[in-house]
């Protein structure tokens, strides 16, 4: 079974990113208009506006949250060339419907050009953040205090030499700290669009340890998996010309080189790839477990994939809108009639909220279902 | 051996369970109960009929095929609830107080005759935090028509039915959350917190301060539920997040008489049969009931260095009982079974209720006459004879 | 759920390639689609392409443009009704799991069984409940939507029992016939109701479906029935009739005959039996009633009075069955999927083979695979697949052939069936036990879940921390109590976020929050949270910070009582150990202002030397100081400071002069 449900965000323009907080109970939107907004989910078990604030003074293109671990933060970074870390006000009492103040806690205002993602690294590096920007600059703040976040120190600067896209943390605990970075530049004869790199402990420095050759089209979007405990090799999800799913997998270091260079040595495979979005894939982004990736593009569809029990990866499910705005009044899926009435007494007050009715199905399951020659599927793992 | 065992499936995980108290102090059994339900997508408060017991109603003649699901519970009526239901506890026959996660006390008032539900008076968001966090109300209690009210922030109000302001609050009442309040006397209030301390307050004194604190030990193991002795009232029991039975005697020593390792689990209620207060019932997150029979205590011959109790399965019995520091030995003016415990070491009977080895967590509890009435996460009621109660 | 509703998809019989697409209702596609994950199965779907191609200042003003479209699936378990399967089959579940891993084979084999029958009981008990909704509701789509349950109900029960008879249950002796007529009769019905119907009548045989009924009841073997309606007849005297009454008198069959007696003994009797039956036939004993004629020649097996009556078998199933019945009673389990292609083609023409066809046909085939591939791409919902499955491996039925994978093929399906449960606000603790089950991501799936789930209240929080404690995760158990505290720290409650920095032995915020305190103290001249603060006990020694604090409440209580000699010396050891922040010295030194004037000598000269000292080095820092503090601060410290020069100067002598009469012992 299948529900939808909507949220009317208001924004005045478009949505970039959408953020979902660590405990699913607040999401954060950013827009073109400049603004983001906060929504709480509420006893009701809807989406209730609670801020609303100018942050930037271009397009904001991203929002993430830090680990609650570390209080109610957000960062934000936008076309006009900052990065921001926000934290939301506590103490007043405020009226039941006023929304709530956010503070800007820091401006990280050392990019040249436009900043074109932020992450907070995974929670047990403590409170850093990654940023990146079109001049091609990998930049790694850091709050030493995680009860000031006022103060915000520039750890490194790593120059990628090309314009940079996105910026994604590995989680993995046992791994030593680890990004990958992607660039969006067009000249394919650039080299590699996808860059790693790991941190060292010894000399507090990151060092490319890999650029992966083989993708020469611009990046849009990269992601590294959860990690899960069983899993010794890290995936990553990129967003280019198709979608790839990479495997990279640490070598046992080998004691002669290490002595010299320091750096892991890793073998990348390339787990998939997809040509389904027909041209460009623009984002990706993996579930809570790392199992399942969500992937949109130029089709204008969002598309599931997931791997059998042997490791191959399928699609198992297209969502895609119906159409242009100005249809919405044909017959559509998930419209029957006299089905609005009984949502009615739940919506009440939540005027931009529209609840929808849902549909039976369905992931198909034998999608992606294993077939069983065993032989065949042993070699297939193999690749 | 095995009780006459009701289950009815609920489709919410129950957080409470409350029998409705009789209409005529001692005489009949009540056949009506409340529930509360938490962490769902909405959560409700509803009322429940359990056809009469086998003694109970004679005239009834049912199907004998049907037999099984006409004894199970029957819906009465249910109402939404805004947040999850963290305590519920009746207010004479026909009302109902709940403490919300949201921070809410609400009172609901049922019409037996047209069997309807609904709010008749709510304190929103009595609890708070300075942001706009959600504040539980972890408990309530009433005496009469006042009402005391706990929660995640340490404060306590003192509400009466029927008047909009809080007749009083006491701010700095803990430190800590307070986990669970119950009326000692008519203007006496005990609570327990989430450090282990047992606090007595007399709302007629003008003082924030308790008027007296006990410890259970010097680590700091959350207290979760407390219940009075129904006749000795300066006798209580306490439950601890580690499972952990406590027994006080308020008039004696800052710590319990007795302490008895239990369930392997948070203990989340503890119940002294109101009519038998030798028996007591404890329900914990580790999805077991447990009877404790301590009217055989008294009687047993001393000496006989028994230390088990039976039946409870591994881990149950009295593992410790400890005597504290300072003791002055058995007080023979007291003929209470629960504070003998330690010096008598007596054989006492305990016997785990449900039936298999339950997986899910059993949050509440209430006993009346001879029905236990259990609330558990595995969205089911069970309602169970106990005729051994004497 | 009260808003979603459902309704049939219109193509049920999807092909396995069809890759399903959802479309959103209300959502526009114009301005691209973009995806990010909520917990479990969740998106939250967007209009919108990537933003560095999205030229800066175009603005998008129409509000389709700016809708976020929340996106759930593999709900089928939320449903109220539904949740009591969900809740009770974990039980059998978790009961099926403790006896699998130390019951022996044999007593294994029957709990198989037990628990088998119990998931069934289950799923008939929820059928119940969906009927008697179905039958309290006036709304159309809700009757819509439990007829459609139901029917899915009843078709898990078919496609479970069948799977019990021949992988679980397996009658000894290869006699697999009774327990397939039992399945016969107990999802055919028709028969046996109209049977019903017709006793009540005044005259039986002119019911309208008398001989039809007769024709159903000998189908499913139902010998006595069908003796006691024609025995109501009024011709029930006739020849024709009182053969035919001898024949199905005599018929050996099923349970009397077939316990106690071999099976070649069976196959004698029932060889006589039919030489009978034909003899009759061709001697025209029901020459004279058409009715019992087709009778007859069911008893024989005859193939084309099955095809005749094959619209009262329903389907092939049942068309196995009953000609199994009559033409080879002692077929062998392995031997049924040879006979299963002709009654097949007895019913072709009604087109292509359903889902529901497929799975029956590998079930008699005995491919435990194909079932459960079948099984979980025709169901919505995992919760078959998933538990037939692991009854199936628990029964050693998916180590057979071909596959090593079986384990995994198990962990798989309830990994997905957990992820549905984890996904829910309310059912994700029995989602805890199945992934318990699963040995190789199970463990770090849960990880995963635990932590992004939420806890409002310290309620759940106790509930979580006790799931992870249980199984070992410190990581989590930490990260809760960390979040905990730190959403009370931020609320100001000092007290509460200490107790769960102490629960997890956070040093670090430990220290935070008795630095908090002393601050307090600092400023108000009090502190607020004596009842936590005077009982910590042994969990102050967590951190420095924390034992001074316990022990400086420890001096203001002694100087309460009274005890002047025990606060001095707990003072000055806190002084000269080191315990107590530098910033806090003064505070100390202050406080022993009024012993050093109390007329009773507290402090002797040695002690009072490295008083002394301390105050030396302070005023050394003052000059650091002088740079940041305010200056009213730093005269009133100065002032302070020269207070004590002063008294402990005169503590000094009156120490000295006190010593040199006095000796020390």
């Amino acid at each position: 079974m299948f529900v939808a449900k909507n949220i009317q965000s208001d924004h005045k323009d478009l949505i970039h990113d959408v953020a979902y907080d660590f405990h699913g109970r607040r999401m954060a939107t950013c827009s073109s208009d400049q603004t983001v907004k906060i929504w709480d989910l509420g006893e009701d078990g809807e989406w209730h506006l609670t801020a609303n604030w100018k942050t930037h003074s271009g397009s904001v293109w991203r929002v993430t949250w830090a680990h609650p671990e570390f209080g109610q933060v957000i960062a934000t970074c936008s076309f006009d060339r900052t990065a921001a870390v926000w934290e939301e006000m506590v103490g007043e009492k405020q009226h039941d419907g006023s929304l709530r103040t956010w503070l800007r806690r820091s401006s990280l205002v050392d990019s040249r050009t436009s900043v074109t993602d932020v992450k907070f690294a995974p929670k047990h590096l403590g409170l850093q953040l990654a940023t990146c920007s079109q001049d091609g600059i990998v930049r790694i703040y850091e709050a030493p205090d995680v009860m000031n976040l006022n103060q915000w120190s520039l750890q490194n600067e790593i120059s990628c030499k090309l314009s940079c896209s996105c910026v994604s943390w590995n989680t993995s605990r046992i791994h030593s700290p680890m990004i990958a970075v992607g660039s969006d530049d067009t000249n394919l004869s650039a080299g590699g669009k996808v860059q790693i790199y790991e941190y060292n402990d010894s000399t507090r420095k990151w060092n490319k340890v890999e650029t992966i050759a083989r993708i020469a089209d611009p990046v849009y979007d990269l992601a590294f998996a959860p990690n899960l405990g069983g899993r010794n090799s890290h995936l990553l999800a990129i967003a280019s010309k198709n979608l790839k799913i990479i495997s990279i997998e640490p070598l046992r270091r080998d004691s002669t080189l290490s002595g010299q260079s320091g750096l892991t040595k890793f073998e990348l495979k390339e787990v998939a790839e997809f040509n389904e979005h027909e041209q460009q894939v623009w984002r990706v982004s993996w579930n809570v477990t790392g199992t399942v990736l969500a992937s949109s593009g130029d089709d204008s569809c969002v598309r599931l994939w997931k791997a059998n029990y042997l490791g191959s990866w399928k699609c198992i499910a297209i969502l895609t809108g119906d159409g242009s705005p100005q249809e919405t009044d044909r017959p559509q899926f998930g419209q029957l009639q006299g089905n609005q009435s009984a949502g009615g007494d739940r919506s009440v007050g939540n005027a931009g909220v529209r609840n929808l009715p849902s549909g039976i199905m369905n992931l198909r399951r034998n999608t992606g279902w294993p077939s069983f020659n065993t032989k065949k599927d042993q070699s297939n793992v193999m690749l | 051996m095995m009780a006459d065992i009701r289950v009815k499936f609920v489709s919410q995980k129950i957080s409470k369970i409350r029998w409705r108290p009789c209409s005529r102090q001692g005489f009949g059994s009540s056949d009506v109960f409340a529930t509360g339900s938490w962490d769902d997508e909405s959560n409700s408060v509803s009322m429940w009929h359990l056809p009469g017991d086998s003694q109970g109603d004679e005239d009834m003649e049912d199907d004998v095929s049907d037999e099984l699901v006409e004894k199970e519970p029957r819906l009465l009526c249910e109402t939404l609830h805004r947040g999850d239901v963290q305590d519920l506890q009746f207010l004479g026959m026909e009302h109902l107080i709940t403490a919300s996660s949201s921070g809410t006390v609400s009172v609901f008032r049922h019409h037996p005759n047209s069997q309807v539900i609904g709010v008749s008076q709510e304190w929103d968001k009595l609890h708070t935090f300075p942001s706009q966090n959600n504040c539980s109300c972890t408990s309530v209690a009433s005496q009469d028509e006042t009402i005391v009210s706990c929660g995640e922030d340490g404060k306590m109000n003192v509400l009466i039915v029927g008047r909009r302001p809080p007749l009083r609050r006491i701010d700095n009442a803990d430190s800590c959350t307070i986990n669970d309040v119950i009326f000692l006397k008519q203007s006496e209030v005990v609570t327990v917190n989430s450090t282990g301390q047992l606090k007595v307050f007399d709302l007629r004194q003008p003082s924030d301060q308790p008027t007296s604190l006990f410890l259970v030990t010097g680590d700091q193991t959350a207290l979760l539920c407390i219940d009075k002795h129904p006749t000795q009232h300066h006798v209580v029991a306490a439950g601890g997040q580690d499972g952990v039975l406590s027994v006080w005697d308020l008039r004696q020593e800052k710590y319990p008489v007795t302490l008895l390792e239990a369930h392997s689990a948070p203990m989340w209620e503890v119940k002294f049969h109101p009519n038998h207060p030798d028996h007591l019932f404890t329900c914990s997150e580790d999805g077991s009931v447990w009877h404790w029979n301590a009217s055989t205590v008294g009687a047993a011959s001393a000496g006989a260095g028994l230390l088990a109790g039976t039946g409870a399965g591994s881990g149950g019995g009295i593992a410790f009982a400890a005597s504290m520091p300072g003791g002055s030995g058995p007080n023979p003016s007291h003929s209470c079974p629960w504070l003998t415990l330690d010096v008598s070491r007596h054989k006492m009977d305990i016997t785990s209720l449900l039936p298999t080895q339950k997986n899910l967590p059993v949050n509440s509890i209430d006993i009346e006459r001879q029905i236990l009435l259990c609330g558990t996460d595995e969205e089911a009621i069970y309602a169970m004879e106990l005729p051994a109660i004497r | 759920m009260g808003h979603s509703s459902k309704w049939r998809q219109s193509n049920m019989a999807e092909r396995e390639r069809d890759l399903h697409i959802l479309w959103l209702p209300g959502t526009a596609s114009c301005y691209g689609l973009q995806a990010t994950w909520g917990m479990g199965n969740q998106l939250y779907v967007f209009p919108g392409r990537n933003p560095i191609l999205q030229e800066d200042g175009v603005q998008a003003h129409n509000p389709e443009a700016t809708e976020i479209s929340e996106v759930r699936w593999d709900t089928d378990m939320h449903d109220k009704l539904i949740r009591r399967l969900v809740n009770q089959s974990h039980n059998i579940f978790m009961m099926l799991q403790s006896q699998a891993a130390d019951a022996s084979s044999a007593t294994l084999k029957q709990q198989l069984v037990k628990c088998s029958k119990q998931y069934r009981s289950v799923m008939k008990a929820c059928s119940m409940d969906l009927l008697e909704a179905s039958d309290n509701t006036a709304d159309e789509m809700d009757i819509e939507r439990f007829q459609d349950q139901l029917k899915v109900f009843e078709m898990q029960e078919l496609i479970w029992s069948l799977c019990e008879i021949l992988f679980i249950d397996v009658a000894p002796g290869g006699r697999i016939l009774i327990p397939l007529l039992e399945w016969l009769r107990r999802h055919f019905p028709v028969g046996f109701q109209i049977f019903k119907d017709i006793l009540q009548q005044e005259k039986p045989e002119e019911h309208r479906e008398y001989w039809e009924c007769i024709y159903r009841l000998i189908l499913q073997g139902e010998v006595e029935k069908v003796r006691s309606l024609l025995a109501r007849h009024p011709a029930r005297q006739t020849d024709c009739f009182l053969s035919m009454e001898e024949l199905l008198k005599k018929m050996p069959l099923c349970s009397s005959n077939y316990k106690g007696s071999s099976l070649s003994e069976f196959e004698m009797k029932w060889r006589h039996w039919r030489e009978d039956c034909e003899r009759r036939l061709e001697e025209g004993d029901f020459a004279t009633n058409k009715y019992l004629e087709t009778v007859a020649r069911i008893l024989c097996g005859d193939n084309t009075v099955f095809s005749h009556l094959r619209d009262l078998c329903q389907t092939w199933y049942h068309m196995l069955i009953s000609k199994l019945l009559y033409q080879n009673p002692t077929v062998k389990a392995n031997d049924l999927q040879y006979y299963t292609q002709d009654c097949l083609d007895d019913f072709r023409c009604d087109g292509m083979l359903g889902d529901l066809d497929n799975i029956l046909i590998a079930v008699f085939e005995f491919d435990s695979h194909q079932v459960l591939k079948e099984c979980s791409g025709f169901f919505t919902s995992f919760w078959f697949a998933a538990h037939l499955t692991d009854l199936l491996h628990h029964g050693g039925c998916l180590k057979s052939h071909r596959l090593v994978f079986g384990s995994d093929l198990r962990e798989y399906l309830l990994l997905d069936y957990a992820a549905s449960l984890m996904s829910h606000k309310s059912l994700w603790q029995v989602g805890v036990d199945y992934l318990d089950h699963c040995p190789l991501f199970g463990r770090s799936y849960l990880e995963q879940y635990i932590e992004h789930m939420s806890y409002e209240s310290e309620k759940k929080a106790v509930k979580l921390l006790h799931i992870c404690e249980r199984r070992n995760m410190t990581s989590q158990v930490k990260s809760i109590c960390k979040v905990m505290g730190m959403r009370l720290l931020h609320n100001d409650r000092l007290g509460a976020a200490l107790t769960w920095f102490l629960k997890s032995k956070d040093v670090a915020f430990a220290t935070l929050v008795a630095e908090k305190f002393l601050t307090q103290y600092s400023d108000k001249g009090k502190f607020d949270n004596l009842d936590l603060i005077d009982n910590l006990g042994s969990s102050m020694l967590l951190s420095n910070r924390l034992t001074f604090l316990g022990k400086y409440r420890e001096f203001h209580k002694l100087y309460e009582e009274r005890e002047y000699h025990a606060a001095g010396h707990l003072l000055f050891s806190l002084l000269t150990s080191r315990l107590a922040p530098r910033e806090f010295w003064i505070t100390l030194l202050k406080d022993a202002l009024g012993l050093l004037q109390l007329r009773e000598l507290v402090y002797g000269s040695k002690q009072t030397c490295e008083m002394m000292h301390c105050l030396e080095e302070l005023t050394k820092d003052t000059k650091h100081l002088e740079a940041g503090k305010q200056t009213t601060d730093l005269s009133e410290l100065q002032e302070n400071i020269s207070l004590l020069q002063v008294a402990l100067t005169k503590n000094l002598a009156k120490a000295i002069v006190t010593e040199g009469t006095v000796h020390p012992s």
